[in-house]
This record gives structure tokens, sequence and C-alpha cells, in this order.
């Protein structure tokens, strides 16, 4: 029950995954290098597109590498690490097919956990999965397992994965990084002992979703291509609907575990009409943050305010701006407060 | 490049709920609808004309703003001015000349709304703004209650007396109320949208059951009002019982409708509370102190003057931040 009331989110109409099989897709090498990157080709749509241009054309979160990570992670009593079964988007699918197809793999996980034991420190491994998953034969590897209900967001992200698993708030970074807690996805995992040449990725279109194996380090280009998915969308997403990044050139390899193609440009997506101080943020913030007021706040500049108002404790999950009602870009206010305040922080000492 | 390969890029997220400002006010038209059919029932044409003009008079006054301000989307089509208007038609009596509920209306949205910022923005609901002008104002023509079913002219020496004004006048006329006639309204005197409790739970839950308001407000209300009649009830006993101040004046009203008001009420579950249990203490106060009729609208008027306050209670964050530790 408690957990009810300190982690909030937001339930997303999602259904149960119920096709997990994985189609194979030839992309052939795409020879000709025909674009370059035209920042001018994307359309923004922040209102602080001339002020900030750092933030406002700020594409890619700077996003760990499994190695990295672990040279980050110094294992102490109570550090621990979680392998996760599931996806942290409730739109994408690819963690969970490859953890349908390792069920009965039980040996080649074994490997591959040891290999992490040895480079960590930490023997046990907390799972996360799904509630209702199957896990087959991998349940006996887990020193204990936290089950999420399918469509219940932002629970399997990072923080608040590490959160259950610490049993208190744990800190983060400003690219919202966890300190103490290792979250590694079991793709990731596989990675360890078996060095594979192919990647599974989840690609999300009007049709669906459908699950795809390619050739890893494919551009984005090439994945389209060899699906005849290149026409008829205005926007590409690298990774999961709720937790991508826009890219506004195809020629990009393949980072994410998940493409997502929208037909529409959404300019009408972010509006920025003023707040009109409902609340529906202050519910779903799984942080218990005021995004509403700190958005106020962040657009008259009043950063020293909004690192009162602990701006730097968001989680960057979106839930507030998946809510609102005015179409407020909360997710860019956040990083914008963050930036900025830290700035003055800094500049203070 | 051609135009094919340019794609849009925002920040994430790429999707949203579809829920909207319009979405929400058309839940709250909805929620006002059942209170409203049943005092235009009760009390006849004079009522369905002064929720017609009260509605119209708030509208095309924003309408007028948007036009003058040259504004590209038109602000007034999210529709909260038809909230405002129709907040504001809920409260007045059926007696109520239609130049003054027009200038109500105009002066809850020319005043309550505008100078904030439009929506969101407004430190008291605008309806209530608008009415407790009139009250200042034409305090006759705004306690100008009528009987149900009966011709209403605007009369001021044959207005009817309301339950609260009665039973303060003179504390044994309480034992003429039952106490289930109050709460659904048949053949009470009131105001056209505040008068059947039963209707305005019906449509207060509506919200709750449709997710467009919480009802933690709510809940505080009633717990503040019952409360502290109560305990006025034991120090005083000639006071009115705790079901009379319930069912009576714009209590009901004010629990269900104003306290939730979207952009003058907090937005956190413990503000959300103590601003039910403070205005709901305050109205009792304020009607023990001798104001029988506008003591609900005074109560929750002052008390969304406390909200930024009510809303910075809201607890260490759940997530630690490296910087601000540092």
């Amino acid at each position: 029950m408690s957990t009810f009331f300190l982690q909030r989110g937001i339930r997303l109409p999602v259904k149960k995954p119920r096709n997990l099989e994985i189609k194979d897709v030839d992309v052939p090498e795409h020879s000709s290098q025909q674009s370059v990157a035209d920042e001018d080709g994307a359309k923004q749509t922040s209102p602080f597109a001339d002020k900030y241009k750092e933030v406002a054309t700020h594409q890619y979160v700077p996003r760990q590498s499994l190695a990295e990570r672990i040279s980050d992670f110094v294992a102490e009593k109570g550090q621990q690490v979680v392998i996760r079964l599931a996806d942290e988007d409730p739109h994408s699918l690819t963690q969970r097919a490859i953890t349908e197809s390792l069920k009965k793999g039980k040996d080649k996980v074994k490997a591959a956990l040891d290999q992490l034991a040895e480079k960590t420190g930490v023997s046990k491994f907390v799972f996360a999965c799904h509630k209702g998953q199957d896990l087959g034969e991998l349940v006996s590897l887990a020193a204990s397992i936290i089950r999420v209900h399918h469509s219940h967001y932002p629970m399997m992200t990072r923080p608040c994965l590490a959160k259950r698993v610490l049993g208190e708030s744990p800190v983060i970074d400003i690219h919202v990084r966890v300190k103490g807690v290792l979250v590694v996805d079991i793709g990731e995992l596989m990675l360890l002992t078996e060095p594979d040449i192919s990647a599974v990725v989840t690609v999300i279109s009007q049709s669906g979703a459908q699950l795809v194996r390619v050739r890893r380090g494919a551009t984005v280009y090439e994945i389209l291509s060899a699906m005849s998915l290149l026409d008829g969308s205005k926007k590409v997403v690298m990774g999961s609907p709720l937790l991508g990044d826009a890219i506004y050139e195809l020629h990009v390899a393949m980072t994410a575990d998940t493409l997502t193609l929208f037909a529409e440009s959404q300019d009408d997506l972010y509006q920025n009409l003023p707040c009109c101080n409902c609340g529906k943020c202050v519910k779903v913030c799984p942080s218990r943050l005021l995004p509403g007021l700190l958005s106020k706040h962040i657009y008259v500049e009043n950063f020293e305010d909004a690192a009162h108002l602990n701006v730097h404790s968001c989680i960057e999950c979106g839930c507030c701006a998946f809510m609102c009602p005015s179409r407020r870009s909360l997710v860019q206010f956040m990083r914008l407060g963050k930036q900025e305040s830290r700035k003055a922080v800094g500049s203070h000492e | 490049m051609s135009d094919q390969n340019r794609y849009s890029v925002s920040t994430f997220p790429h999707i949203h709920s579809g829920i909207s400002i319009r979405r929400l006010m058309i839940g709250i038209i909805i929620a006002l609808l059942p209170p409203l059919g049943f005092g235009v029932v009760q009390y006849g044409l004079p009522a369905a004309l002064i929720i017609i003009v009260s509605v119209l008079g708030a509208f095309f006054t924003e309408f007028g703003i948007d036009l003058l301000a040259k504004r590209k989307t038109v602000k007034a089509l999210n529709l909260h001015s038809v909230v405002v208007g129709l907040m504001l038609a809920a409260m007045l009596p059926s007696g109520c000349p239609l130049p003054i509920v027009l200038l109500g209306s105009v002066m809850a949205i020319l005043i309550g709304k505008i100078p904030f910022g439009s929506l969101g923005g407004s430190f008291i609901a605008p309806a209530i703004l608008g009415i407790l002008i009139l009250f200042v104002s034409y305090p006759k023509a705004v306690t100008n209650w009528q009987f149900p079913n009966q011709d209403a002219e605007y009369n001021e020496t044959y207005a009817a007396e309301s339950p609260l004004q009665a039973v303060y006048t003179d504390p044994s006329d309480e034992y003429e109320y039952s106490p289930v006639k109050m709460f659904t309204g048949q053949g009470k005197v009131g105001a056209i949208g505040a008068t059947s409790g039963l209707a305005l739970t019906i449509g207060a839950f509506f919200l709750f059951f449709m997710r467009i308001t919480r009802m933690y407000a709510t809940l505080g209300y009633l717990i503040g009002l019952c409360a502290t009649a109560f305990v006025l009830g034991k120090m005083y006993p000639e006071e009115p019982t705790v079901w009379f101040h319930l069912v009576s004046g714009y209590a009901l009203f004010a629990a269900m409708f104003l306290v939730n008001d979207i952009p003058a009420s907090p937005v956190t579950e413990t503000g959300m509370i103590l601003y039910g249990v403070i205005a709901g203490a305050l109205t009792i106060v304020l009607r023990w102190a001798g104001l029988e009729f506008a003591s609900a609208l005074f109560a929750v008027a002052v008390t969304s003057l406390a909200v930024p306050f009510l809303d910075k209670l809201i607890g260490k964050p759940a997530y630690q931040s490296e910087v601000t530790r540092a």
C-alpha cells in the first residue's frame, strides 16, 4: 500500500504483449553517403530555441555503455545489481522478447551473470520483470524478483527500480544517472559472453509494434529501407515513444532497442499554453515535485526558485508532459532549469 | 536536402494522453447539468433565462477580449468562460433581475480572470468573485429568493425566506425542515443550482469518476464543516444542528464545485485537504458570526488566498540530487 502512494506514475492503455516472435530482416549495407546532417532541416518547436541553443538543440542524452556504467559502479555494502527482463517503456517489446527466447537457456544466462559478478563484485542479482511474465528456468538464478504491472510507467526506469531495491531515496546526477545501483538490461547482459552481430529492435509504426532482428550497427535509414517503411513518416524517434530522442536525419547508427515512427509531424504536440493549475502533473510525478509551478518559474528565468523547489530531483520520465492539458513541454523546462540553475550555483562558489 | 527528408524534432514524450483544457471544461459543464437542470425544473423559465444570460455574458466578454488582444488562437474556445457563467448562474436566486446577472458574469471574467493572465492565474475562482461583487453592490437582488413554481418577478417586498435566514431569525423554525427534503431540494427555497444536494452530489461524483478533479478538497470541506458545526453545537445549544448546516445555503455547492475549481485550488493532496478543512470551518464560523447568506462563498474566497502557501506543503522529493546535496 505504501508503494502505491509513494511511487506514482501513469497507467498506459497498453495491452499485454502476446506475440513475441522475432522476424529476421536482412539489412543490406547502404553504400552511398548521400546525406550530411543539416541542422536547419530540424524544425524547432521550443520557446527557448533562440536563447538557449545548447538545450534546445540538445538531442542525445549521454547514454553510457554497460562497460562505462560498470566502471562507475563501486560495489560497497548494500549496493545492488538489477537485471531488467522487461522494457522500461511499456510500448517497447525488445527485452521481453529476448527473455522469452532465453527461457530455456539457463546456462547461457548463468555464464553471463558469472561474468558480471566478476566485474562488479556483486554475486546476488535482483530480477525486474512484469507481473505475470513467465521467466521459465531463469527464476532460479534470481536472489529476488521485482514484479511491475506491464502498463505502469515509469516503474521500470532506472531511478524507480533503484528506489525500489534500496528502499530509500537514491541519489541521481544531472543526467539522471543513479548512484549505487547498477541496472542491466538482459540484452546488454548477454553481450558480455556472446558477442552478437545481430540486434533485436522493436519498430513501432502506424501498423503497430513489430520485433525484428537486424544487423548490429546498421543505420536507421538502412533498417527502414529494408523494411520498406521509409515513406510516410514525418517524425522518427530513436527509442521508445515515451523516452526516445527525435532524430532529424536517418543516417545515424541504431543505438537504442526501439525505433518509433510517426506519420504526423506533431507540430501541435507541445503548444505551451499557460499553466491552468489543474494539478494533473503533481498527481503523476514519481518524484513528488510541482512540475507546473517549476515550469512557471523557469519560464520567467527564475532559476534560483526552481532550485529551491528541487528541480534537480526530476528523473525526466515525462509523466507530467504526458498528462498536461495545456500541452506544456515540461521535460524541456526541467532540463533547462537543471542546467541553468546548476550554472547559477556554480557561479556563486 | 529534399523536403521529404525533413523530420521534426521535439523533447520526449512523443505521445500525449489526449487530455485538453476544453475536455476538462466540458466535463465540468456536464457535471453542472444535474443541479442546474433541477433548478430549471423547480423554478421555471426565469431560472433558464438567468443561466443563458450568465453564460452568454461570460463567453462574449472573453471572446471580445480575445478580439481586442488580436490573439491568433481564440482562448474563449477552451470553454472556461462557459463554466464560469454556469457556476455564477448556479449561485443566483431565480428572482435576480437579468441586467444584474449580466453585470455579474461580465465582472467575473473582466476582474476575476483577465487581469491575472487568463485561465490559471486567478487567485479567487472567477465565479465567486462575480457573485461577491453582486452581493456587495446589490444585496437585495442577490438574495431575492423565490418559492418554487412561482411566476417570479423582481419584487423586493415579496422575496421568500431561505431556510438559513429563517432558522437564524428564529431557531425553532428548524423543525419545519426535514433533512431528506432539504437534501433532495423538493420545495426548498434556494439558489438555482445549489438547491438540490442530491443533484450536486451526482454532478460531483461524475467529476471524480471521470478523473477531472480529485475528491480530497471535497472530503476536507465536509470534515471541516461537520466538525466545526458539531463543536459549535456543543458550545451553543441554540445553534442549528450539523445536518442543517450541511444541507442549507451554499455549503454543498461549495463542497462539490467551488473548492474543486481548477485555477484557484491547491494541487497537492495535503494542500487540498487543508484547504477544504479551513474553508469548511470558516463557513460555520462566518455563519455563527452572523453572515447567513454568503458565508460559504466568503470562506472559500478567503481560503483561496492561502493556496500558494498550501501548495508548498509537499514534503521531500522522492529522489535526492547530487547537485543540491553538494
